[in-house]
This record gives structure tokens, C-alpha cells and sequence, in this order.
């Protein structure tokens, strides 16, 4: 699955969540960062390595594009889960349901109510989050980061996800 | 000799080691960047000319033939003679010119041009931007580190896009850009990587990185094309002539930008990173960020073409700033490889520019002196920072690589110069094998100048700032840097023309020993001795402007030169060859003849000349890397020396003693003395190199008689090798005799120069005081009598002297010794006229005029017959 074959709305929302808490800084250039990853995905993933005349040496990479990638078969996975565990079959149904699993409230306490109007949170299992992080951590293998790496992002995508205690 | 020791002050150490500020200097690689630039831009002086020739060829080859058969003569022995073949071609050569500087002009034009369009056209392709009014931070952290680095708005941050993960800089000259990767922009508040990052972006604007960086990359864009030209005009013209010696050279070449630009931008960054290293983090907050960077690839091709050095590598750097200052072969060999690329591609734009004044020979001063200050800049100051950087941690530095990149630079390129590509040449390579002596000539002025810088090195702590110091390596290196050139260059394009026979006879004359190059040599040996003669106190520190971050350094002790046994040195080498004259004339005899009598004044000189080169020798045994300066000294004292003993002994045994003599003789010892130095300078070097584990004596006391005793026998043996040898340095009458044709070279390298430039001075002279307003008649007269006559008669007093051996050149010498005794006699009727012409006076005028012309034609056709005799 590439990304720009999942929900596109679901994703961002997943990236924005597991940035707000893994690099929060990137939020600020998220939306033209996610724009040219959806126009051209392996462009952003995969840049042409270029030894800069008068540059540093350096090879620093934006997060949000490699939390997109990670986040496109993360989405499919949960769209699945939830519809077959909710037995609903109306996609805008399932999406909201979906979208009830993003840790969203990064800033809110553990254990604290949401706010008036606010939907309560669904929450995954423990089991279901640790397929999330097998498919996160997969996906992210494929993108070729490191070992190190590749279990950080998937950390990160779990940690933006609402699982049970 | 003595050592110069520098007390250590025990109560004031330094709190940390010593941590050099090599930034103070100027980069060497900005003079490499430079020549670089130049060279290219030289390569559209060959299309210009290629142009020229395809469009006016035939015209311009139909001018030359015509002067040629009316005047005799040839662009070489223009050269050596003020010809009326130069006056003639003149129109011609300067279409030539015209069209020639129209091709650089081209090349260069395009370049600006190609300067101001590629930023648009980097923002276009790489999708950069503005910082957005989100990242105002991001802006303002930025505007704070370009203000303390000096930069304050000429350089604007832009955001790249996602997919670029490193920083780079850009942009037209004042209008510079610093590309920054998203990943960057967003963490301008990780100290870690934001500020390091951008003040070694805004250090490569600051060192004009982009500029020449962009520059000399541009030029060869603009230039890739045009040299194509001569391909494509071949091909469809079926004149494939020049493609066999062009395509190769042309493929080389760019080989040659495609190394070289990479190596110079590799060269770059460490500069870059030492300057961003002066962040409030120091050097440690750099190297963390450069521990992350991407190391370049070091196998193969790629490692070659890497833009940036490795990783470990950097850090090196900066850990120990004096890394950078290591000067090694390469550095040598692309300075010199690209100046003598370069020169002949110059001298032969340039050359017609001189013809209607009669001074093509100024060509090669020109672009001797084009080239040497940047040849200076690139290989001298690169040395004398190097030398410096180690004198002031007790160290020292073996020059010697980097001479023999230089040389080997030298040789290649002058083989390899687009000037050599079958459409013209101005400098000689008919015999390829002359091209070693101007290659360990090369050798030798690096190993010259590296010597200055080990001795300025020592008067370092007396200098008032950094600039001064680089201020004398740039001028004092220029100075020898550019006698290289233009000699080697002259040197070879003699030899060409006339093989030895010739290139000794220009060697003694002013063809390669001019006055300036006399005046030249004893100006270095003034800089030479001005360190030795003010060295600094006992207790002196590193210079605060030779140490990042300040401290109390002392200056640490090592032995050094002193005036007086350097000057000894010389003294006593040319009291040698004093004392070896006086013998070979006791033993000898008195000379037979004037022919004899000329040619020992000759094997005297040549003498004299290469003791002076021997203190080389002498100096570097006892100085190792100091004696090549010392000698820049020793080498004239022992010229000056030499030529007294020889005045002493002429006048003893009745010779007359006159000024005359006197510059006849020291001009051509103190300036092939110089060149002496320059060619005995490798083979030294290279033994002292051998011997570089032995230990010298520790006090000057005991090493200034072994110094002496080196001198004297090195003088002596070398005196009697000369004069061994004098056959092959001098041509005597007997040979002279036989040989017309080396005779009559001779005469013009060496006679012809004397007797009109003479001739065109007191003429001139003469028609100056004569239509001066200002003075009446009888003060014209007076005049004439006091200035113009005077001279003349010397002039041909000197040449009715002057031994000639064959028969054909005795008549041609008549001739120009009887036109001119008719100028004498016309200048004295006026002389004597007191400002009123008789009717007699007058006759008498006109019947000498019109003598002088037959003479002066006779002379002319003469000349011509011999120069075009089989």
C-alpha cells in the first residue's frame, strides 16, 4: 500500500498526532510538507543524495514524511480493525471511530475527562496495539531507516494512539 | 649562525596550548581560485585567436609574408631586436589582438552573465522560497548570527524543500542566499544544529566562497562551449590540422576543472568550519554537528570529486587549526600547472601591443607579473603561513614537496597550454628538453620563497599584525614568482631560436639580465636581511594576532640566522672566486687578443655568477630551511664581492677602471647569481632532505666557521669548474670564427639591443633639447656637447672595441660603427655651432645624414642576410 492510496484526512490526522508528540517543532511547515509528499512520496523519502557545493555535509531529514509513510498502512490497518469489530460498513462511520483513537489531547493529562463535547476516546487493545507497531515497524524497514529508528517511529505511531490500560 | 633562543617567562605560562588563527591569513586557495579563473579565461584568448584566423587568416598571413621579404625578421627575433618587421605587422597583430581579447571577453561575459541568472535558475530547480512568516523566529535567529559574522542583510535565508536535508549557500554577488533543509529551519532553537550549521554557510559567504566558488565554475560553463568550436569548424570545414594537438588538451582541461574544483571547494570547508567555530560554543559545538554529517565516499573517482572532505578529516581541523596550514605536492603542482598554462596564452595576446614601440619583449614582463602575484598568493603565502604556524609551536616545515609539485606544475603545464595547440607560438617548446630547466627552476624559486618565509617567520613576533605578514609574503613572494616565470618563459623561447649559443649570450645581456632583475634581486636580498639584522628579544611571546582566543605564548627557541655570518657567507665565497681568478691569470697568462680578453671578462662573469649560487649550498647546510632565504642574501654579497676582486685584479695589471665595467660586470653576476641560486636550490634541498636526521650544532659560535669553511670550498671547486667548463658557457674567438651563424645570433642578442637602444636615446634626447623653447641657441649647443655627445662616443668606443671573428659579421658591425660615428659627427657640428648654422654646418649635415642612412640601410640588409643565411 503506498500512501497516497490510504485516507488522506485519517493520515495527516495520524501524523499530526504522533508529531505533536514526537517533533512538534515540524507541525509549523506540516501542510506544505504533507503537499509535496503526497504529490511525489518517494521524491520527498527518497531525494537524489547530493554532495552540496558550499554546504555542510549534512543529511537532516524532516520526520513528518517518514510519520506519513508509516502512517498510510498504520490507517489501513485500523480502518479494517475497527469496521470488523464495530461490524459497520459505512465508511464515514468508521472513519469517525477511527479518528476516536488518535491520542489527540497531547497536552491532556493522563486520566483527565475530556472536554464538553468532546467524544470519548476509543482505545485500542493491548494486542491491537502491538499489531500497529508490527505493521508500523515493517513499513518503516521498508522506507530503509535503521533498526533504531524504525523502532522509534513505531513507538511513536503507537504513542499517538489510545490504548487501553 | 648563532641561535636564536627565546626565553621562557616561568611566571606567565600559557593556560592552554597553543591554538594558532589561521584565519587571519589570507586562503591560498582564493589565489588558487584565481588562477583558476584566469586560466579559463585565457582558453577564450585561444578561441579569439582561433576566430581570427579563420576569419583573417589569409590577410594576416599575406601581411606577415609581405613585411617578412620587405623587412626581414620574425615574431622571435622580435623578441631580442627592435625590428622594423614588428612596426610592419603591427596593424595586422593588432586586428589579431583584437579579435583574440574579443574570445575572453566573450568567455567572461557570458560568466557575469551566467552569474546573475543562476541564482533565479537554483530557485526554480530546487523549489526554494522564503522563510514563511511562521519560521520569523527561525528568520530573526538567522539575522543575529549573519550580524555577528559581519554579513548583516546581504544574505537572506530560504527554505528548501522537503526533500533537501542539507544546507548550501548561492546567489549573485551581494545578494547572497543560504538554502536552509526544512529539518534545519524548524529547530532554529536546537543551539546544537542551527547556529553551527548557519555560520559555516554564512563563514562560505563571508570567505567569498560563493562568489569565486560560483565564479570560476560559471566561467568554465561559459567556456565548455566555445571550446568546442575549433571541433565543430574542423568537422564540417574538413581542416582537421589542429584537432590532433587540440581535442586532447581540451579534454584534459576539463579533467583538470573537474578535479580542481572539487579539491578547491574541499579546501573550502575547512575554512568554513574553523570560522563557524568562532560561535559562542567554540570549535567542539562545530565538530558535534560535523560528526553528523555524511562522509563523502573515499575510493575511486568519487573520492576525487567529493565536494567535501571526510569526517574525520574536519574534525582534525578542528580540533587543531594548524592542520589546515600543511601544504603538500598537489598545492604546487595545480598553481604552477595552471600559471604556466596560462603565460603563453598571454604573451601571445599581448606581444603585438608592444610592437610599435619596439618592446615585445615587455609581453613576457607582463604576464610574468600577471601570473607571479597569484602563483604568490597560491604556493608562497600558503608556505610562509605553514612556516609560521609551526615556528610558533617550535616546529618546522620541509618545503620541499610542495616545490616539487611546483616544478613538475611548471613543466605540464607549459607542455600541456592550449597556446602549443598548432596556432602560433610565442614561447619556445621546439626543444621540449628546456622545459626541465624552467621545471627545476620552478623547484628552486619555491624552495627561495619558502626560505623568506622561514626567515620572516622569526621576525614574527616584531610584526605589528597579521597583515603586514601577509602583505610581504604576497609582494616578496610576487617578486620571485614572477622572475620565474618571465625567465623560464624568455629562457626557453631563446634557447628555441638559437639553442645554447644564443640563450648564454641573452643569459649575459639584457635579454635575460636586465637592470630590473638586478634591482629585483637586491630587493630580496634586502628582505632577506631585515629579519636577520631586528630579530626579537630573548623573552618574546607568539604575536597575539597568531593566537585564537589570545594567551601568553612564549616564543619558542630555535636557531636561527644572523646578518653578519650571512653576510660573511658571501663575502667569502666571492673572495674565493677573487682569489681563483687571480690564479687562472697567473696560470694562464695574459689573454691574446681582444677576442681572448672578452672572452675570459665573459667566463669571469660566469664565474662570479655561479659561487653566488653556490651560497645555496653553504647557507642550507648550516640554515637548512632558512638557507634558501639566507642565500637570497649571501648569493648577491658574493656577486658584489666578486666583481670588486675582479675590478682589483683588471686594474693591477693595467686594465683602467671605469663605472662602465663595473655595471657591465656585477649586473650579470648579482642576476645569474639569482638564477644559480634557483637551479643549485633543488639539488640542495634534496641532500639536506637525506640528511634531515642529523642534528645540528646548537650555538651559532661553532657553526658559523663550519658555515665558512663550506662557503670557501664550494666556492673554490665550482670557481674551477667554471672556468673548466668555460668553453661551453662562452664562445671564444677561434669558435666564433667558424661558426657565422652563432656569431651573427650573438651579435643581435647581444650587440643590436646595445646599439639602438643607444641610439634611440640620444636621438630622442637630441630632438628634445633642440626644439626646446625655452632655451636660446647657444644653450641648445652646450646642451647637445654636454648630453647627447658624451654617450655616443662611448657607445662607439665600445664598439670599435668589441672582438668579431668572422668576416661577414665584421662587415655588418662596420656598418652600424660608421653610422653611428656619422651621428657623432653631426651631434659635434651642432655641439660646435653654438645655435647658428654656417652654410658650411649645414653641408656638413647633410652629407653626414645622408651617410649615416647608407649606413644604417647597409647594416639593416646585412642583418637581414645573415638572419636568413642557410
Amino acid at each position: 500500500m503506498t500512501a497516497p492510496d490510504a485516507d488522506r484526512d485519517l493520515l495527516e490526522e495520524l501524523a499530526r498526532t504522533v508529531l505533536e508528540h514526537s517533533a512538534p517543532e515540524e507541525l509549523v511547515i506540516f501542510e506544505e510538507t504533507s503537499e509535496e509528499y503526497f504529490r511525489d512520496p518517494d521524491g520527498v523519502l527518497n531525494p537524489a543524495r547530493r554532495d552540496e557545493a558550499l554546504g555542510f555535509g549534512l543529511d537532516l531529514a524532516l520526520l513528518t514524511p517518514y510519520v506519513l509513510a508509516v502512517a498510510a498502512p498504520v490507517v489501513t490497518f485500523l480502518l479494517q480493525t475497527v469496521a470488523a469489530a464495530a461490524k459497520e460498513e459505512a465508511t464515514p462511520r468508521v472513519k469517525e471511530l477511527v479518528r476516536r483513537l488518535f491520542n489527540r489531547a497531547g497536552d491532556r493529562s493522563p486520566g483527565a475527562a475530556p472536554d464538553a463535547g468532546e467524544k470519548e476516546p476509543l482505545a485500542l487493545t493491548g494486542e491491537q496495539a502491538r499489531e500497529v507497531r508490527e505493521v508500523a515497524l515493517a513499513r518503516a524497514k521498508d522506507l530503509g531507516l535503521p533498526a533504531e529508528q524504525a523502532r522509534l517511529l513505531a513507538d511513536s505511531v503507537v504513542g499517538g494512539l489510545v490504548v487501553a490500560a | 649562525m648563532a641561535s636564536s633562543t627565546s626565553g621562557v617567562d616561568p611566571e606567565t605560562p600559557a593556560a592552554e596550548p597553543l591554538r594558532p588563527d589561521v584565519l587571519g591569513y589570507p586562503s591560498p586557495t582564493t589565489a588558487r581560485y584565481l588562477i583558476f579563473a584566469v586560466a579559463l579565461l585565457a582558453s577564450g584568448l585561444f578561441i579569439g585567436n582561433f576566430v581570427h584566423n579563420w576569419a583573417f587568416g589569409d590577410r594576416w598571413q599575406a601581411t606577415v609574408a609581405t613585411c617578412e621579404a620587405e623587412h626581414g625578421g620574425s615574431f622571435v627575433t622580435s623578441l631580442l631586436q627592435n625590428d622594423d618587421f614588428s612596426r610592419c605587422v603591427a596593424g595586422a597583430e593588432a586586428t589579431r589582438v583584437a579579435v583574440t581579447v574579443a574570445g575572453a571577453v566573450v568567455v567572461g561575459a557570458l560568466a557575469v552573465l551566467l552569474l546573475y541568472v543562476a541564482p533565479l535558475v537554483v530557485v526554480r530547480r530546487r523549489a526554494l522560497r522564503p522563510l514563511p512568516d511562521r519560521l520569523g523566529d527561525a528568520q530573526e535567529r538567522f539575522a543575529a548570527l549573519a550580524a555577528d559574522a559581519g554579513l548583516g542583510r546581504r544574505v537572506r535565508p530560504m527554505l528548501g524543500p522537503a526533500g533537501q536535508r542539507d544546507a548550501f549557500s548561492f546567489g549573485a554577488p551581494g545578494r547572497y542566499r543560504v538554502a536552509l533543509p526544512p529539518a534545519v529551519a524548524v529547530r532554529f532553537r536546537d543551539a546544537a544544529t542551527f547556529d553551527p550549521l548557519v555560520a559555516h554557510e554564512l563563514a562560505h559567504v563571508a570567505h567569498r566562497d560563493v562568489a569565486l566558488a560560483w565564479l570560476a565554475r560559471l566561467v568554465w560553463l561559459a567556456l565548455a562551449p566555445v571550446l568546442a568550436l575549433p571541433i565543430v569548424v574542423g568537422v564540417l570545414t574538413g581542416d582537421t590540422s589542429i584537432l590532433g594537438t587540440y581535442w586532447w588538451r581540451v579534454a584534459l582541461l576539463a579533467v583538470v576543472v573537474a578535479l580542481l574544483s572539487s579539491e578547491l571547494l574541499r579546501s573550502r570547508e575547512y575554512g568554513a568550519d574553523l570560522r563557524a567555530a568562532r560561535l559562542p560554543g567554540g570549535w567542539r559545538t562545530v565538530a558535534g554537528l560535523v560528526r553528523r554529517a555524511r562522509s563523502p565516499e573515499r575510493s575511486g573517482w568519487r573520492a576525487v570529486l567529493a565536494r567535501h572532505p571526510t569526517t574525520e578529516e574536519r574534525l582534525s581541523v578542528l580540533e587543531d587549526p594548524a592542520v589546515v596550514t600543511r601544504t603538500g605536492f598537489a598545492d604546487g603542482l595545480t598553481g604552477a600547472f595552471l600559471a604556466a598554462l596560462t603565460l603563453p596564452l598571454i604573451v601571445a595576446t599581448v606581444r603585438p601591443l608592444f610592437a610599435p614601440v619596439d618592446r615585445t619583449a615587455l609581453a613576457y614582463v607582463l604576464g610574468a607579473w600577471l601570473l607571479g602575484p597569484l602563483l604568490a598568493g597560491s604556493i608562497g603565502l600558503g608556505l610562509w603561513r605553514a612556516v609560521l604556524v609551526a615556528r610558533a609551536r617550535g616546529g618546522g616545515v620541509t618545503a620541499l614537496p610542495v616545490a616539487l609539485g611546483a616544478g613538475l606544475g611548471i613543466v605540464l603545464g607549459q607542455a600541456v597550454s592550449l597556446q602549443q595547440a598548432g596556432l602560433g607560438r610565442a614561447v619556445g617548446l621546439a626543444q621540449p628538453a628546456w622545459l626541465l630547466v624552467s621545471g627545476l627552476a620552478a623547484v628552486g624559486a619555491t624552495l627561495v620563497a619558502a626560505g623568506l618565509g622561514h626567515l620572516w617567520a622569526e621576525w614574527a613576533p616584531r610584526l605589528p599584525g597579521v597583515r603586514v605578514a601577509w602583505v610581504a609574503a604576497v609582494l616578496l613572494g610576487s617578486m620571485v614568482f614572477s622572475s620565474l616565470l618571465w625567465s623560464t618563459t624568455v629562457f626557453q623561447t631563446v634557447a628555441d631560436l638559437g639553442g645554447w649559443s644564443l640563450a648564454r649570450a641573452a643569459l649575459m645581456q639584457q635579454p635575460l639580465a636586465p637592470w630590473w632583475m638586478f634591482w629585483l634581486v637586491l630587493c630580496l636580498a634586502v628582505a632577506a636581511a631585515l629579519p636577520m639584522a631586528a630579530r626579537p628579544p630573548a623573552d618574546a611571546t607568539v604575536p597575539d594576532w597568531l593566537v585564537e582566543g589570545g594567551g601568553r605564548h612564549p616564543w619558542p627557541a630555535a636557531p636561527s640566522t644572523r646578518l653578519v655570518p650571512a653576510l660573511a657567507v658571501g663575502a667569502v665565497a666571492g673572495g674565493t672566486a677573487s682569489s681563483a681568478l687571480a690564479l687562472f691569470r697567473a696560470v694562464q697568462g695574459a689573454a691574446v687578443g681582444p677576442a681572448e680578453t672578452y672572452a675570459r671578462v665573459l667566463a669571469y662573469d660566469w664565474m662570479v655568477a655561479v659561487v653566488a649560487g653556490t651560497t645555496v649550498a653553504a647557507a642550507t647546510m648550516v640554515h637548512r630551511a632558512q638557507g634558501a632565504g639566507t642565500a637570497l642574501l649571501a648569493g648577491p654579497v658574493a656577486a658584489l664581492v666578486g666583481t670588486v676582486g675582479f675590478l682589483v685584479l683588471s686594474t693591477s695589471l693595467g686594465g683602467s677602471l671605469d663605472w662602465l665595467l663595473f655595471t657591465t660586470f656585477v649586473r650579470p653576476a648579482v642576476v645569474l647569481g639569482f638564477y644559480a641560486t634557483l637551479l643549485l636550490g633543488p639539488v640542495v634541498a634534496v641532500v639536506s632532505y637525506a640528511a634531515r636526521g642529523r642534528p645540528l650544532p646548537a650555538r651559532g659560535s661553532s657553526r658559523l666557521p663550519a658555515a665558512l669553511l663550506v662557503a670557501a670550498l664550494l666556492a673554490g671547486v665550482m670557481s674551477a669548474g667554471t672556468l673548466a667548463v668555460r668553453s661551453v658557457l662562452v664562445q671564444d674567438a677561434a669558435a666564433a670564427v667558424s661558426s657565422t651563424a652563432g656569431e651573427a645570433s650573438a651579435y643581435e642578442s647581444e650587440v643590436v639591443p646595445r646599439i639602438t637602444g643607444t641610439y634611440t636615446e640620444v636621438s630622442t634626447l637630441a630632438q628634445r633639447i633642440w626644439e626646446d623653447p625655452a632655451a636660446d641657441g647657444p644653450a641648445r649647443a652646450a646642451a647637445i656637447g654636454s648630453q647627447v655627445v658624451p654617450p655616443l662616443e662611448d657607445l662607439v668606443h665600445e664598439l670599435e672595441q668589441r672582438p668579431v671573428g668572422s668576416a661577414e659579421v665584421a662587415r655588418m658591425h662596420e656598418e652600424a660603427v660608421t653610422a653611428l660615428q656619422a651621428a657623432l659627427g653631426r651631434y659635434r657640428v651642432l655641439a660646435a655651432s653654438e645655435g647658428t648654422l654656417t652654410r658650411d654646418d649645414v653641408a656638413d649635415l647633410q652629407r653626414l645624414q645622408e651617410e649615416e642612412a647608407r649606413r644604417w640601410r647597409e647594416w639593416g640588409r646585412l642583418r637581414q642576410e645573415l638572419a636568413t643565411a642557410p
